[in-house]
């Protein structure tokens, strides 16, 4: 069951950390394209 | 060339969110309380929702990006390299949980973490090869990166059948051949499946809008320098950048 929960979160937390550098970036080019 | 993505597209990506993340919310809900409980192995079993339908999602983008590819290189077209690109990066995003999932998974069902059985063994050579993409991409400055980034993403490509097959091509293999699953944990798998790639959908276009973003910033620039009186090699604005 540790194992099952570890994978899920783990997974969970490269997805927001993923998602996060996506919208870093998006802002970042949105500034630059001013 | 508008810095944003037009109207129809942020309305589409708005409602693309919302189902990606119901999805997938209960999708999480119906691997929790309705899969049944594993007989042999007990709740570990469980990975085997993400763990899934996230390598199938990876073949997914890394197919799209391929296809991508072979359109660019065909019409020379910007918006193919950034389909490609952003499908690469995604979908590297996916075999990685399908990395980490595994092992997990290995440790309870083989009793180590890691074996280089046929399977793993063509997969991490994938999730190598798409890992060198993003570093030579993101390493070349010059006009020719699509073309080569196209390229990469069409040789690369080659190692999916072989992970697809190496089950069968190769003896030692622990992974089956087949997996026939019944009842509710049919239902929870290919539930998952399909939530998961309404959510690679979501973050690919999202990820789109920033290839998107970083092409107006890049006519910008080019307009700015082209107009008279824009960037001159040499003069003092350039000499301090």
């Amino acid at each position: 069951m540790t194992y099952a929960i570890i994978a899920y979160v783990l997974s969970g937390l490269l997805w927001v950390a993923y998602i996060a550098t996506v919208l870093a970036r998006l802002k970042r080019a949105r500034k630059d394209a001013r | 060339m508008n810095r944003n993505v037009p109207d129809w597209w942020r309305k589409g990506a708005t409602w693309l969110w919302r189902a990606a993340l119901v999805l997938v919310g209960i999708s999480l809900a119906m691997i929790a309380f309705r899969a049944p409980i594993e007989a042999v192995m007990g709740p570990v079993q469980k990975i085997v929702y993400i763990h899934v339908p996230s390598a199938i999602v990876t073949l997914l983008a890394f197919g799209i990006a391929f296809a991508a590819a072979i359109a660019y290189l065909a019409t020379k077209q910007w918006i193919w390299d950034a389909i490609s690109a952003a499908s690469c990066e995604v979908g590297l995003v996916f075999a990685t949980v399908v990395m980490i999932s595994g092992p997990l998974w290995a440790r309870s069902a083989w009793n180590t973490w890691w074996t280089w059985e046929p399977r793993l063994t063509t997969f991490f050579i994938l999730w190598i090869l798409y890992a060198a993409y993003q570093v030579i991409r993101a390493s070349i400055r010059s006009s020719s990166k699509r073309t080569i980034s196209a390229v990469m993403a069409i040789v690369f490509f080659v190692n999916l059948p072989i992970v697809w097959k190496s089950v069968e091509w190769w003896r030692g293999s622990l992974h089956p051949r087949s997996v026939t699953m019944t009842g509710e944990m049919r239902q929870v798998l290919l539930f998952s499946m399909m939530a998961w790639i309404v959510f690679f959908a979501a973050v690919l276009e999202r990820r789109l809008q920033l290839e998107w973003a970083r092409e107006a910033a890049a006519r910008e620039a080019a307009a700015r320098d082209a107009a008279p009186g824009g960037f001159q090699p040499g003069a003092p604005e350039a000499r301090r950048a």
